[in-house]
């Protein structure tokens, strides 16, 4: 607390040092910055270039990241600007500062014993009927208060540093004061829009965006040109002897499907589409250990990709018959029990269709909280009888008959179109689900289905479950249960009644309050990307030409190999949480320092690398490059192209001082050598932990 | 490339005050009780580790350990189909037959555990029965009636694997028990800053404390960051990373993930050469063609072939293999997977006699769960509760069974359904106690390693020298 004191004691020079810069030729505006004490749970903002050096060495404190524009001089400022009064508290506690621009509070603090008036400060434009004009930045103030002594104001710039202090016992005084209104603000959003709604940003998709706004640009989306997987034939479930080398790649492995992502990742247009698809993929999760012939993962991909726009029931339909699915869990020939010989139907699809795929564990409220007994423990959705109920549902189907034709005993593998049923191997008894609803006896296996589909479908806990996890694969991991009660009402109707309906769910998600905005500046705000989108980022942000050959090869090492999750669980589960902290942090699941390495290795070898060059033996092929003349020419001027690129991969969240310390590294290497200035910037801005954690 | 152990130290420092505060919001835990231990746990100078070998997908341990004398057999293979159409049991003449020391009961291990017979019966390899997830003990009636807690979401893979991995039942445990073991007696490895747990098969639930304190290492090729020359450029390139990493964020997922990159990096300067060195005796051990298990066995091999140079004295080892959940065709699947189970771990402990560490390494398997004894819809079985395993090692009292053998019959006193779903008899609380003191915890710091373990009646289930 001693050095606190000394801060309070340079705050009394601060009003000489400022007189002294007011003849000089000085910024239009300088930075207010915002300062954070791990300990006391205190923060500080400052404006005064000597304070802030004084803080960054202060090892108590540190940036918390947000930071704003005021003026500081009344030459500087517009008309109607006001220097701010300052309050300190040395008595209640160092940290404790006030700032105001309105003269009743400034006279009111004056009132008080305790306070000690410290000057007047930066300047700022009072609120108008408690707003700020539109080209103003709304400043809110938060007043802490244990009653224990601990007492601190806090200033935000955004909705979600606001929220956060709410959430944290903070009150909210509202706006006190209007700064200058920064473009990097909505650059920032779009940019983090850009993260959120494609494989990653590019120069023309940003300047697209910035034309038409974001609300327009999802329409088009909702219309652009669908990407499409290869239609590849039926092969035998067992590979021939005969088919080996290129043969086996291109029938026996997801290879072809893989490459086909990247590629569509790539260039496609649908970029919407493509990674909502991916989200549902990885929430009605098939493996290719186990569908690991292409033309099965390939159908499979594409009805996620057909359906990523339409009605959530109906991916539920589709993939349910899909013979990958009916594989990969096991209804694929799944019969009615064997009272005789004592066989049970399959509850494997059963089982994961409620768990993973629809109404989870624990009945939820709509805004993803559990619900809680009596006793206050959590109820669970459903039981080891609805389980088996559900599995007697869903006996009776098998694959199609290779070359066409109706089904009619238990086939062997094929994939070329949806399962189909045999009656007679279908349980017919009736059926109990969830919610005592009775499917009655002598349905067909179809109408068992369907009536099994709507019970789930309509089971309140669909729309938490579908929307909370759309939210953390396309915004982050975890959502306020406010974000997840906005999106799970979108789910429920969609304006026009209508339940399920992925289009709005998917705007709900993207212009939730919680992800649009300015920089996210709050500690808990954040979600490492995953491995893929590491790699598309990468790719689309630096303008490289890729066929996803060797991207595709890369994954595995990383712990992401595409359409390739280690079970039915996905890569990593949706709950997974720090240990330090708690906070929800999915992807941090398979971060390790293993994997670690395969990314900072792969961004190394595409990077730091020569062009990789085509494998003669794909079709099409052409390796792996980065046109680098663009980012070469920013090369003279090493502070140019940090910031270019922390635009790109951190929408703008890259600290001062990790854009210092690569500037630095830049500047290490000749200026004559420009290839070797980019590629070192890209390399650091891409392992940077900023650029990870998407913001 | 070579680094000061600088990020790690410098990053210990920062986090020491993260670390306690993770201890005290454990809630069941005391935090008076965690600073207790780690001032108690002096270090060691003699070498111990444990082996975790993780079977994904729920293991039938239904067909790792076979009844075999006839009537018993009989009422085994009547619940699982008999051997042809679609039934899953394993023909009663292919068991791998073995004789535990303390009953009169003949039994037979599946018939791919062969290179298993001798460590049997050289007494290194004990099997521990019906072991499983329990809140509190439990009987059948109790558990019909709903007059006990039982285990959360039971059946559920997700919720069964955190189960087993954190011996905690009745309530979302945030670490696992390897993680936890790992708090408790870090401190006998004195000031090494190496992580005590190494994992050759990724992250796990197993391996999560509350200090950040598990080393992911590759079963195969190098551990580090490739693309580093001596030139001034990379210097100043490399310079730059480590700052970057030690810039403290405010945002606790930019830290973290800051965090386990710096931990990386020092890891593999001392991890690397030993990985990718000359280990001609240890590879000549192991199967050929490698199988995925049989490499990361290798590799713990080389680690702690290394002891010396690592320097730790007590160490946890996670692999892993998966695959294990046979609701269809399981009698292929599960003969593919023992192929690779039985071979690797027969290697791994002819390479720990090699290395003359037999006495002094443990290696056990855990599951998801066990498997219905009745046979499900194309010839697989369904998600179930009380399984066996197998615990192998110089200082296991082996060639026996441990905990007790259930009843078969479908329905029966042991089964919580009419399907085959054993009730436990042994908790995994039991289990991992059992292995957590030989380790070197002591009893009365176990419970901050296995908050449960005071409500059930032994913490020392015998199978441990």
């Amino acid at each position: 607390m001693k050095k606190l004191l000394r801060i309070f004691a340079m705050t009394g020079l601060l009003a000489g040092w400022l007189c002294g810069m007011a003849g000089a030729v000085s910024a239009a505006t300088v930075d207010a910055v915002e300062y954070y004490h791990v300990a006391s749970n205190h923060y500080l903002i400052t404006a005064n270039p000597a304070e802030v050096s004084f803080m960054d060495a202060s090892p108590a404190w540190r940036r918390s990241g947000a930071s704003f524009k005021v003026w500081p001089t009344a030459a500087d400022a517009p008309n109607g600007a006001v220097a701010t009064c300052l309050f300190t508290a040395p008595s209640i506690g160092n940290d404790v500062r006030f700032y105001s621009v309105d003269q009743g509070e400034c006279s009111f603090l004056a009132s008080f014993d305790l306070a000690v008036y410290g000057g007047l400060q930066f300047y700022a434009m009072p609120t108008t009927n408690g707003a700020c004009s539109d080209d103003m930045q709304p400043i809110r103030r938060g007043f802490f208060n244990n009653g224990q002594g601990s007492i601190n104001f806090r200033y935000t710039t955004t909705l979600s540093a606001s929220q956060d202090s709410l959430d944290r016992g903070w009150g909210d005084n509202g706006i006190a004061l209007c700064v200058p209104g920064s473009s990097t603000a909505r650059r920032a959003d779009i940019h983090r829009f850009l993260r959120q709604a494609t494989f990653g940003p590019t120069d023309a998709l940003v300047t697209r965006v910035e034309q038409m706004g974001i609300n327009s640009w999802l329409q088009e989306q909702f219309n652009a040109p669908k990407s499409t997987y290869p239609d590849l034939p039926y092969v035998a479930f067992n590979r021939p002897d005969t088919c080996t080398g290129t043969c086996a790649r291109d029938n026996y492995s997801l290879f072809p499907v893989q490459i086909r992502f990247l590629q569509n990742a790539m260039t496609g247009q649908d970029q919407l589409r493509q990674r909502v698809a991916f989200a549902l993929s990885q929430i009605v999760v098939t493996s290719g250990i186990e569908v690991n012939h292409a033309y099965g993962m390939s159908r499979y991909q594409q009805i996620l990709l057909d359906h990523a726009f339409g009605n959530y029931r109906d991916v539920l339909f589709h993939t349910t018959l899909s013979p990958a699915m009916g594989r990969f869990l096991d209804m694929a020939n799944s019969n009615k029990p064997d009272v005789a010989r004592g066989i049970s139907a399959n509850e494997n699809f059963a089982r994961e269709l409620l768990q993973l795929f629809s109404v989870g564990l624990y009945e939820m409220n709509q805004d993803g909280t559990l619900k809680l007994d009596a006793g206050g423990n959590p109820i669970a959705t459903y039981s080891q009888t609805d389980v088996e109920n559900f599995a007697r549902v869903f006996t009776g189907w098998t694959y199609p008959p290779v070359g066409g034709g109706t089904a009619v005993r238990n086939n062997g593998v094929n994939y070329e179109s949806p399962m189909q049923a045999v009656e007679s191997n279908h349980d017919t008894n009736a059926k109990t689900l969830l919610g005592g609803v009775v499917v009655p006896g002598g349905r067909t296996a179809l109408q068992d289905i369907n009536t099994a589909l709507d019970n789930i479908f309509n089971h309140p806990n669909i729309a938490p479950f579908v929307s909370r996890q759309l939210i953390q694969k396309l915004v982050g991991g975890s959502p306020s249960p406010a974000y997840v009660g906005r999106v799970s009402a979108a789910f429920n109707n969609n304006g026009f009644f209508t339940r399920g309906d992925l289009r709005a769910v998917v705007q709900a998600v993207l212009l939730d309050p919680e992800a649009r905005g300015d920089l996210k500046a709050t500690a808990t705000y954040g979600h490492l990307i995953e491995p893929i989108l590491l790699v598309t980022q990468l790719m689309r942000g630096l303008g490289a030409t890729t066929d996803g050959v060797y991207e595709s090869g890369q994954l595995g090492s990383m712990a992401q190999t595409i359409f390739t999750s280690p079970s039915v669980f996905n890569f990593y589960p949706p709950d997974r949480k720090l240990p330090a902290t708690g906070s929800i942090a999915p992807e941090f699941a398979i971060l390790n320092s293993s994997t670690i390495f395969a990314r900072a290795n792969f961004i190394n070898n595409v990077v730091m690398g020569n062009p990789i060059a085509p494998n003669t033996t794909v079709t099409g092929a052409v390796g792996t490059s980065i046109n680098w003349v663009p980012w070469q020419s920013l090369a003279a001027d090493p502070a140019l192209l940090v910031d270019r690129l922390a635009w790109t991969f951190t929408a703008g969240s890259l600290s001062d001082s990790a854009r210092n310390i690569i500037i630095t590294a830049v500047n290490a290497v000749a200026a004559t050598d420009t290839l070797t200035r980019a590629k070192t910037a890209a390399y650091l801005v891409l392992n940077s932990s900023q650029t990870q954690v998407e913001r | 490339m070579k680094h000061s152990p600088m990020i790690l130290k410098r990053r210990a420092f920062l986090q020491s005050a993260g670390a306690l505060a993770g201890v005290s919001a454990l809630g069941t835990f005391d935090s008076l009780g965690i600073s207790r231990a780690l001032a108690q746990s002096a270090p060691v100078s003699d070498y111990k580790a444990l082996v975790c070998i993780f079977l994904f997908g729920g293991n039938d341990g239904g067909n790792l350990v076979v009844p075999r004398d006839t009537a018993a057999y009989n009422l085994y293979s009547t619940a699982r189909g008999g051997t042809a159409n679609g039934g899953i049991a394993i023909d009663q003449s292919a068991l791998v037959a073995i004789n535990p020391k303390s009953l009169t009961a003949g039994y037979g291990l599946h018939p791919q555990f062969a290179p298993m017979k001798s460590v049997w019966d050289a007494g290194k390899l004990a099997v521990l029965c019906n072991v499983g997830p329990l809140v509190e003990p439990l009987t059948k009636s109790e558990y019909s009636q709903g007059a006990k807690d039982r285990p959360e979401q039971l059946f559920s893979h997700s919720d069964q694997q955190t189960q087993w991995q954190a011996a905690i039942s009745d309530q979302a445990a945030r670490t696992g028990w390897g993680g936890r073991l790992a708090d408790v007696i870090g401190a006998q490895n004195g000031s090494n800053t190496m992580p005590m747990i190494a994992s050759i098969a990724g992250s796990s639930f197993f391996t999560i404390g509350n200090t950040p304190k598990v080393v992911s290492v590759p079963s195969t090729g190098s551990f580090g960051l490739s693309g580093f020359t001596t030139s001034s450029a990379s210097t100043s390139r490399m310079n730059a990373l480590r700052e970057l990493l030690l810039l403290n964020s405010s945002n606790e997922f930019v830290r973290e993930a800051d965090d386990i990159f710096a931990q990386a990096i020092d890891a593999s300067n001392v991890l690397n050469p030993i990985i990718t060195g000359n280990t001609a005796s240890l590879n000549s051990l192991f199967p050929t063609p490698a199988t995925g298990l049989s490499n990361q066995l290798l590799q713990v091999a080389r680690l702690i072939n290394a002891r010396n140079t690592i320097g730790l004295k007590r160490q946890i080892f996670f692999v892993s293999l998966g695959g294990f959940d046979t609701h269809a065709g399981q009698v292929n699947t599960q003969d593919g997977l023992f192929a690779q189970l039985a071979p690797a771990i027969k290697a791994f402990y002819d390479a720990t006699v090699q290395m003359g560490v037999a006495d002094q390494v443990t290696s056990f398997t855990l599951s998801d769960f066990g498997r219905t004894l009745k046979f499900a819809s194309g010839g697989g079985s369904d998600h179930a509760w009380g399984n066996h395993h197998l615990i192998m090692g110089g200082a296991v009292k082996g060639g026996d069974f441990y905990g007790r053998f259930p009843d078969y019959t479908l329905g029966g006193p042991d089964d919580v359904s009419t399907n085959g779903r054993w009730l436990p008899t042994t908790s995994v609380d039991q289990y991992a106690a059992t292995l957590a003191r030989w380790l070197g915890v002591s009893a009365s710091d176990l419970p901050l390693v296995l908050p449960n373990i005071g409500r059930f009646s032994s913490n020392n289930l015998g199978f441990m020298a």
